[in-house]
């Protein structure tokens, strides 16, 4: 498989989406059907378990979509760069070399937004970017130091309570995995590079760097933060109060790019309060939703993308009547919103459920409201986006386009079709 | 009636100049027939619209309705110039996109025992039915026996700190 990636990488210039989905097919009796209990360890560093597995076919999935919505010939080494620093990442069993590729990604994600983004401010979003990031990760760069002077080892198969023995140096030396799901606090930085990056960029922002965070927490939980509940309880406080917080700042968005990059936040807030809950099923459930999020958010930024190349503007009062303007599309578009909104049938719902069942056994039943409030507005924004892009006369002054199936399309029917199925048959994950 | 005469002369006329000529000419003579009205032409207008290189230019574009030419293909949206491209990526994408994926979905479904499901009820079978043979509590909070576990002795733990 790693060697299939690699393979890609000379014929970068003429790397279309069909290779990757390739890829996908080739790859998949070894990612997603595992005959063992245990993990897969592929050499020394890399392993292949119940949650490395499915966010690497995710990223294999979202690198053919993000090739087909962008000129292979310009971006695909981008394309590639981002989805194989990813796949190490995810698939990584060492501390060491997953901050590596972690700090990694940030490296083909800053040449897309310098390279393809169009305004003068995408240079101050990947200095925002590449600051919150860095900046962060120096605590945990100090853990892992101190960590190797008590273990002599960056084995990620520790089970000691560390963190929560470090006390405030605990909640500190984590800090960089609230910063890139993102927690509330630490949330600006993936506005701003939303805003500024290409339609591409934006899918790898929303459906693979994210991700990067969740998996970080379970690696370092479950390493380190076994007994640790006085870490997860404030990460969990801080991560509930900032969920609500940014899916109300999403009915206010006036930028649609705005609009979905804090709705990203809220949910990705689920997942972080699911990871911190310590629970099986809690743990599952952000694994339903990081995929279910993963496609949704991807969608929704390739749709409303390839809307911004026609429509030249953002806003969301320009960028209206999408369902009279391309009918066919729109369905998609539909599909895919209604995916992110988590109702069923879609993993979303299935990831809600869930990840309520491990939030209200681990945490105290003060959480529930909020919790509820968290759902309830993550909806309603997603709403507001449907009805405002899709409803309405159009603002602009494109015509109808009835071209039948095409590219457009098909950008849907990638995203949506997997959230239906894998609410049925939920595992494959 | 004799106006009505006249009015479809003059269309006449104007049709079979506009159909030769392209120019239409929209004399506008007012000529009044009142047996009142003495008076002579007072006045005489012409339109010419000249838009003969554009509709020349419309024309030609839409007399080809061939949906086989060239000039006339509608993309898939892979390329907007490249026909032979468009229609081989398109080709390629909805094949590995859509049939490989559908093969491996039944190649995935009919795998035997996927992550080992069937193998661990079957292990929970067996190891319930051995608990009730010899007598056990079916779920025993202790996963290892309690007898077996060596623990440090009192001196050993002074000055280890506790931490929950």
């Amino acid at each position: 498989m790693l060697a299939v990636l690699l393979g890609l990488l000379p014929s970068f210039g003429e790397v279309g989406c069909w290779q990757f989905f390739t890829l996908c097919f080739l790859s998949s009796p070894i990612i997603l059907y595992r005959g063992s209990l245990e993990g897969y360890v592929m050499g020394d560093f890399f392993i292949l378990d119940d949650w490395s597995s499915s966010l690497v076919f995710l990223c294999f999935w979202l690198g053919a979509l993000m090739l087909m919505i962008s000129k292979p010939e310009l971006s695909g080494l981008s394309v590639w760069g981002v989805v194989f620093c990813c796949f190490l990442a995810f698939s990584c069993w060492n501390f060491l070399w997953f901050y590596v590729f972690f700090e990694l990604t940030l490296v083909p994600m800053a040449i897309m937004i310098l390279k393809w983004g169009m305004q003068p401010e995408r240079i101050t979003a990947t200095f925002y970017m590449f600051l919150y990031t860095l900046g962060g990760s120096i605590p945990f760069l100090v853990f892992l130091v101190f960590v190797f002077w008590g273990e002599s080892s960056f084995f990620m198969g520790f089970n000691a309570d560390l963190l929560g023995g470090l006390g405030w140096w605990g909640c500190c030396a984590v800090v960089v995995f609230f910063v890139k799901i993102p927690c509330y606090p630490f949330h600006l930085w993936l506005t701003k590079a939303h805003v500024e990056a290409p339609t591409t960029g934006s899918m790898a922002l929303a459906g693979l760097l994210l991700k990067l965070g969740g998996i970080g927490l379970m690696r370092v939980f479950l390493s380190f933060g076994q007994l640790s509940y006085s870490v997860q309880v404030f990460w969990a406080n801080v991560g509930i109060w900032g969920g609500v917080l940014s899916s109300v700042a999403c009915l206010r968005q006036v930028d649609s790019k705005a609009l979905i990059a804090y709705s990203s936040v809220g949910h990705m807030c689920l997942v972080q309060l699911s990871i911190l809950s310590g629970s099986s099923v809690g743990w599952l459930g952000a694994l339903f939703m990081m995929v279910a999020h993963g496609l949704s958010s991807s969608g929704l930024f390739g749709i409303i993308g390839e809307y911004y190349d026609k429509v030249k503007s953002r806003s969301l009062m320009v960028c209206s009547g999408f369902e009279m303007l391309f009918p066919s599309s729109g369905i998609w578009w539909c599909m895919v919103v209604f995916c992110s909104m988590s109702c069923p049938p879609s993993l979303g719902f299935l990831g809600e459920v869930v990840m309520g069942m491990g939030v209200c056994g681990s945490f105290p039943l003060g959480f529930i409201p909020c919790f509820l409030l968290l759902f309830f507005f993550s909806g309603a924004s997603m709403m507001v986006l449907y009805t405002s892009v899709s409803h309405g006369s159009s603002g602009s002054s494109l015509l109808p386009s009835f071209r039948g199936v095409g590219k457009f399309s098909y950008l849907g029917v990638f995203h949506a079709t997997p959230l239906f199925l894998l609410f049925f048959f939920p595992g494959f994950l | 009636m004799a106006t009505l005469l006249r009015t479809v002369a003059r269309a006449k006329h104007l049709l079979a100049v506009s159909r030769h000529t392209r120019k239409i000419v929209q004399p506008s003579c007012l000529i009044s027939t009142s047996k009142k009205n003495k008076e002579e032409i007072s006045a005489t207008v012409e339109n010419v619209s000249s838009k003969e290189e554009e509709l020349r230019q419309l024309e030609e574009h839409f007399a080809n309705q061939d949906p086989n030419s060239p000039k006339n293909y509608v993309s898939y949206g892979w390329s907007t110039y490249d026909q032979e491209y468009d229609q081989f990526s398109h080709n390629m994408v909805l094949f590995t996109g859509i049939t490989l994926m559908v093969i491996m979905v039944f190649f995935l479904s009919y795998c035997p025992d996927h992550k080992l499901r069937n193998w661990s009820m079957r292990e929970a079978h067996l190891e319930l039915a051995r608990r009730e043979k010899l007598g056990l509590p079916l779920i025993d909070r202790n996963v290892v026996d309690p007898s077996k576990v060596i623990l440090p002795s009192e001196e050993e733990l002074v000055g280890v700190k506790i931490r929950l």
